[in-house]
């Protein structure tokens, strides 16, 4: 399992490399366009590739097979390769995207950063580079979850109790009483998720229309509603980001979560102590799957 | 899993796996034929159907065509939302204190190519000016980086936060006159000079194509400025001064002081 | 506050080293420019009788609403304020103004005006960028001003503000923020000022200039060596359209280049002027100049040789006497001119100073070894050789020059001979220690205004169509377009509220009649308001004869209210702006009041009490033909040669002091400040007494 996430990493370095060297060499073709050393936009040029991106996630998903969580050898099997790729894809592109975002600015509220034509093309094109893994990584994503039906895993269900539950936790963090028995996501990721879920969309469909922009002459007022929702849109998913980076890998307590993001397994004690809930769901199970190879690789890897 | 949810899954799953290989075909098949059937694909772009003409020799400074760009277009006067920028330096000397730096509606225009969303557009609605949609527009300033000239034609309005540039007034709310290349301009309309006019030729792609003289067929002799294309006199402008000049002496002298 | 104002007055004080700032709305009941700027210095000087050069002085430069905007005169143009330096016996609170750019910098920047006060501890120049505003040093171990001419001083600042060898927009704050592809606004003084010149004057862009009053020595004595400001932003017009319409409605009664018409006999050519040293006799070629957004085009034009840019009519007068006084033709104007502006002298004390001093010399008491002990080489006046060594001794107070940099009144004074060369007219100062100008003998409202006020009023509208036009048509053998009877109608119609053709009566009687103190009041409270609070320029409006409109009716009464209500907003009439002129009016003689002004000090010299001769230096040595109403008809007479009666002219005072509801010391009275709303003024003057 490692090896392989080793692989997806070095796969997207690869991929974040040959954009590079396209745009670097599309730079000498766009100078003599007279437009002062600037790169072509492959926003432009290689718009195919986010049209792409989306079928190439659903066809992949066609052929992901997806594992349920089991315990192996004091160790929970919580993120399959599937999981490990879809959540990496769409990481790196998120934090592509927001940082090339941040670099670009938001009209009339976030000053740009970069300045000059080359390196505001610099900066479009690892948007571009952020855009194709994010929509892989979200169309990858949905794939998988609207055929393995795990939408409901995460989707808040009993709001008030949730927030009694949230409210506990920190509590408990704060130390003051015990960390209440929560299941495979916490109570706080239950309520959050629709953030990320309608963001993602949001995001999704305002920034596949801003590609289409460029092919097609899309309405003055539609595009400045469209732009205006992307970059609110862009300001609450990179909060959301930050909250997200920081519960699941800035705090020590969180470092098991983030090495199973590479791993796949997370410490059956960890799961113990924090996940009372789902340890509970887990144990009660009888579950080896002896047909799962996957699994077993999965696990002598680690 | 039962039978029942298997077979659900299935076809769930045919139904995403044959989404995405479709257009997976789609897209690649499109990309491939397009590159086959559109091997020379150029970008067509139609030429402007106007072009402001100065005469940085005739202008006066007195910068009326900035305020007036930038009140029709803005409701408000200013001089850095003014599309035609007057740079002068009153201790250059004379011709060279004065530059009238005027879009020049390029045939290929870099800011339009610049532009990213499309917001810097030919705009085929009104006689092809190169112009921005504001609604458009991400504040990249990619086009105001990319005009080649300086200071760049294109320019950011600071306060409405967004690129602009010259659509020879094809878009003012703030005049009750007809604007864009069918129109008038109100840099014309208000210059006491003259010395901005306007075309429907596409002028000669040098400075001197666009910076013309302005003089000859005006007032501008008998107000005793020069008419030489280089901004000097001409000689028979010199010639026919100095003889005034010597026949009022000699009048003067023959007169009675009183 | 919008509608034309950027909605906040700048206050330095550069004692403190700290500025503040003041709402314009606070003040707006004073419409703007001057009154605005009489309004801030009342409320800032609190003790109004401290000397030009007391670090307690307030310097207000103002703009009113149209400046910055389409309005075709006056959109260039500044009020400056303060105590001046010049005026004699007593420093009166004073104004000048001058045209160009700064005041469209200034407002795009987003203030209204500035107020200067305190001194700096060494010399300092103001840099505004939009609302930033730097206090900088200006000496030579800082930006290296202090020193400069004033051409080289507002060189440097362009470079200090926006770099060496700028092409591009210079972005001023952070990515997004605001740009200008332009130089800065800059207004200074020269070494005349760095060195205390009561005659030293403001230049702005080498030629533009406040000269009376010595603001530039009052920027010296404050340790200012200039203010620099760069507007990136905007000015919301309330009504565009309606400002468009009017622009355009006004271009058509302006001279249009495609289709010349024959400018009226001495009427001001409506066209770009000369450079001081150009044209096509001498192929030094120029372009005419205008102030910002004018259509008149009569600032001074830029040639060839880069001398005296912006420099005209009497900016030129200095350098012109060489030619027709010194008998140099030779000598250059443009040359002098620049001389002139670049040290920072006023033109127009120069061009008096210079016959007196030459009368002096001629007469043996003044020279080498003389009563008046003097080196400079007076057998080569006019030559550019003295004209350097002169100007210079004026600017650096070397030899003679020490004295006159008091000005020549306070010259005079100290040298014994005020009271005999002021009797005879060899010393042609009209009142309050400036030169005579357009002549109190003759034309009236120009002289009384005068003696009334405290400056040379320098405010050309009667002097252009019955002055200029009336005697020019005569000696060019020309036809008048009208009879005198239709030319005092038609002007007449537009005195409003008065509408009294009898105001234009310059006959013997008719200057000290009831009707010419209507005319001096009307024409106080119209250029108070209109032409310097408004601030159309003076030589803009009021526009009487035209020849571009129908029966040569001119622009007024009309234009005046039409672009000032398209920029606010407003709906004020014309006389709505004469009821706020009589108010500013009243409220600068209160300010006069507390400075210590007394009947007696409402005065013209002695020589116009005693002459009748023309050749004083200024008089323009033509006839001075005038609208006179004699043996029941109107006619144009040349009213030249006659000189003024103590008599009559006390009794003018005392019939206009009741007019204006001012007390018999000409002082107003509670009633009538109350009646403008300026209580709290009249509470001031009791609280001193005054009334």
């Amino acid at each position: 399992m490692g090896r392989r996430s080793i692989v997806a990493v070095l796969l997207s370095l690869a991929v974040a490399a040959g954009v590079l060297l396209a745009l670097k060499s599309a730079s000498a073709a766009t100078a003599a366009l007279g437009i002062r050393g600037a790169p072509r936009l492959l926003f432009d040029s290689a718009a195919w590739a986010v049209w792409l991106a989306p079928f190439a996630a659903l066809f992949a998903s066609g052929f992901t097979r997806r594992q349920e969580p089991r315990i192996i050898d004091r160790q929970v099997l919580r993120h399959d390769d599937a999981a490990i790729l879809q959540h990496w894809a769409h990481a790196a592109g998120t934090l592509i995207l927001v940082g090339s975002g941040i670099a670009l600015g938001i009209r009339g509220f976030l000053p740009r950063l970069v300045a000059g034509t080359y390196a505001d093309g610099v900066a479009f094109n690892i948007h571009f580079l952020g855009a194709v893994l994010f929509v892989f990584g979200s169309f990858y994503y949905a794939g998988n979850t609207l055929m393995s039906g795990r939408l409901s895993e995460h989707l808040p269900h009993d709001v008030g109790s949730s927030l009694r539950v949230v409210a506990a936790h920190y509590s408990a963090v704060l130390g003051k009483g015990k960390f209440p028995a929560e299941g495979k996501y916490f109570a706080s990721e239950h309520l959050t998720y629709p953030i990320a879920a309608v963001g993602s969309t949001l995001i999704l469909l305002t920034g596949l229309i801003k590609v289409a922009a460029h092919g097609a002459n899309i309405p003055g007022g539609l595009m400045g509603a469209v732009t205006l929702t992307h970059d609110i849109t862009a300001v609450v998913l990179g909060l959301y980001l930050v909250a997200h980076a920081v519960a699941g890998a800035l705090v020590p307590w969180s470092w098991p979560l983030l090495r199973s993001m590479l791993t796949g397994l997370v410490p059956l004690d960890y799961v113990r102590e924090h996940h009372a809930g789902w340890y509970r769901e887990l144990t009660s199970q009888t579950r080896p799957e002896p047909d799962d190879e996957a699994a077993k690789h999965a696990a002598t890897a680690s | 899993m039962t039978e029942e949810t298997k077979k659900k899954d299935y076809t769930r799953r045919e139904f995403v796996t044959g989404v995405g290989g479709l257009g997976l075909g789609a897209v690649l098949g499109g990309l491939v034929g397009s590159s086959f059937l559109l091997p020379d694909k150029v970008l067509a772009i139609p030429a402007s159907q106007g072009y402001l003409l100065v005469d940085t020799k005739k202008c006066v400074g007195c910068d009326s065509c900035m305020l007036a760009c930038s009140l029709v277009h803005h409701g408000s006067t200013s001089f850095s939302n003014s599309r035609i920028q007057i740079v002068q330096n009153p201790f250059v000397t004379f011709p060279n204190d004065i530059e009238q730096n005027q879009c020049r509606q390029c045939p290929y225009p870099a800011c339009v190519d610049a532009c990213p969303t499309g917001a810097n557009h030919v705009d085929t609605a009104h006689g092809n000016v190169r112009t921005v949609d504001p609604a458009k527009c991400i504040g990249c300033e990619r086009c105001v980086n990319a005009c080649p000239f300086t200071p760049s034609r294109a320019l950011w309005n600071s306060q409405e936060k967004h690129a602009q540039k010259c659509d020879l007034c094809a878009e003012t709310p703030y005049w009750n006159e007809k604007g864009g290349p069918g129109g008038k301009q109100a840099c014309i309309e208000s210059c006491p000079m003259k010395a901005i006019s306007f075309t429907k030729e596409v002028p000669v792609q040098k400075d001197a194509g666009y910076d013309v003289n302005l003089r000859k067929t005006d007032g501008t002799a008998e107000l005793g400025l020069p008419l030489g294309d280089d901004g000097k006199y001409t000689k028979s402008q010199v010639d026919a001064a100095r003889a005034a000049a010597a026949a009022m002496a000699a009048a003067s002298k023959a007169a009675p002081k009183h | 506050m919008a509608n034309g104002y950027a909605g906040k007055i700048l206050v330095v004080d550069l004692t403190k080293r700290a500025t503040s700032t003041l709402k314009t709305e606070d003040y707006k009941d004073f419409g703007g420019g001057h009154g605005i700027g009489s309004a801030v210095f009342f409320d800032l000087c609190k003790d109004k009788t401290v000397k030009a050069f007391d670090p307690a002085n307030v310097v207000t430069i103002m703009t009113g609403p149209i400046q910055a905007t389409m309005a075709p005169y006056g959109s260039g143009r500044a009020e400056v304020q303060g105590i001046g330096a010049q005026g004699y016996p007593i420093e009166w609170f004073t104004r000048s103004n001058f045209g160009g750019r700064f005041a469209g910098q200034l407002k795009f920047a987003g203030w209204d005006g500035i107020a200067v006060t305190g001194k700096a501890d060494k010399p300092v120049w103001i840099d505004i960028r939009d609302g930033n505003v730097a206090i900088r040093d200006a000496s030579a171990s800082g930006d290296g001003l202090w020193g400069l001419d004033t051409v080289e001083a507002e060189k440097r600042i362009y470079e200090l503000v926006r770099g060496k060898d700028p092409v591009d927009w210079t972005i001023y704050g952070g990515r997004d923020s605001g740009r200008s592809a332009l130089n800065p606004g800059v207004v200074g003084c020269g070494p005349a000022g760095e060195n205390l010149g009561r005659v030293a004057s403001l230049i702005h862009e080498g030629g533009g200039g406040a000269g009376q009053g010595g603001f530039g020595g009052v920027f010296g004595s404050k340790n200012l060596k200039a203010i620099s400001v760069i507007g990136t932003g905007g000015l919301d017009i309330a009504d565009p359209k309606a400002m468009m319409d009017a622009r355009k409605w006004a271009q058509e009664a302006i001279w249009d280049i495609r289709e010349l018409k024959p400018n009226l006999p001495g009427m001001w050519d409506m066209r770009p002027a000369a450079a001081a040293d150009g044209g096509a006799v001498r192929d030094i070629a120029y372009r005419g100049n205008g102030c910002l957004a004018c259509t008149k085009l009569c600032h001074g034009g830029r040639s060839s040789t880069g001398l005296a840019p912006g420099s005209h009519c009497f900016d030129t007068w200095y350098s012109a006497q060489s030619a027709g006084k010194w008998g140099h033709p030779e000598v250059d104007a443009g040359a002098a001119a620049d001389r002139l502006q670049r040290l920072g002298i006023n033109a127009w004390e120069g061009s008096v100073a210079l016959p007196w001093l030459v009368s002096l010399y001629k007469k043996g008491i003044l020279g080498p070894g003389k009563q008046i002990d003097s080196q400079l080489p007076f057998d080569q006046v006019g030559t550019d050789a003295f004209n350097k060594v002169y100007l210079e001794a004026v600017a650096y107070r070397k030899d003679i020059g020490a004295d006159l940099a008091e000005g020549v009144a306070r010259a005079a004074e100290k040298w014994g001979r005020y009271e005999e060369d002021t009797t005879s007219g060899t010393l042609a100062l009209c009142a309050h220690g400036y030169a005579h100008h357009y002549d109190a003998r003759t034309e009236s409202e120009w002289g009384f205004g005068t003696a009334l006020g405290e400056r040379d009023i320098n405010e050309h509208d009667i002097t252009w169509v019955l002055y200029w036009y009336t005697s020019f048509v005569p000696l060019m053998g020309a036809k008048h377009v009208k009879t005198a009877k239709e030319m005092v109608e038609m002007i007449g119609s537009t005195l409003l509220p008065y509408k009294d053709p009898m105001m234009l009566d310059f006959s013997d009687e008719g200057i000290y009649s009831d009707a010419m103190v209507k005319l001096v009041s009307w024409h106080r409270a119209y250029t108070r308001f209109w032409k310097q609070s408004a601030m159309y320029c003076d030589w803009g409006i009021a526009d009487w004869l035209n020849p571009y409109t129908k029966d040569y009716k001119g622009l007024t009464p009309e234009i005046e209210p039409k672009f000032y209500n398209a920029v606010t907003g407003q709906h004020i009439s014309f006389e709505d702006g004469m009821s706020m002129g009589t108010k500013i009016w009243n409220l600068d003689r209160a300010i006069w009041a507390l400075q210590g002004r007394t009947r007696d000090l409402d005065k013209l010299d002695e020589w116009q009490f005693r002459t009748g001769a023309p050749a004083a230096h200024s008089t323009y040595e033509i006839p001075y033909v005038m609208t006179v109403f004699e043996n029941g008809e109107w006619k144009y007479k040349n009213v030249w040669g006659r000189h003024l009666d103590h008599a009559k002219f006390e009794d003018f005072k005392t019939r206009y002091y009741k007019f204006e509801g001012w007390n018999e010391k000409g002082i107003p009275t509670r009633a009538t400040l109350e009646k403008h709303g300026l209580a709290k003024v009249a509470d001031e003057l009791a609280a001193a007494k005054k009334i």
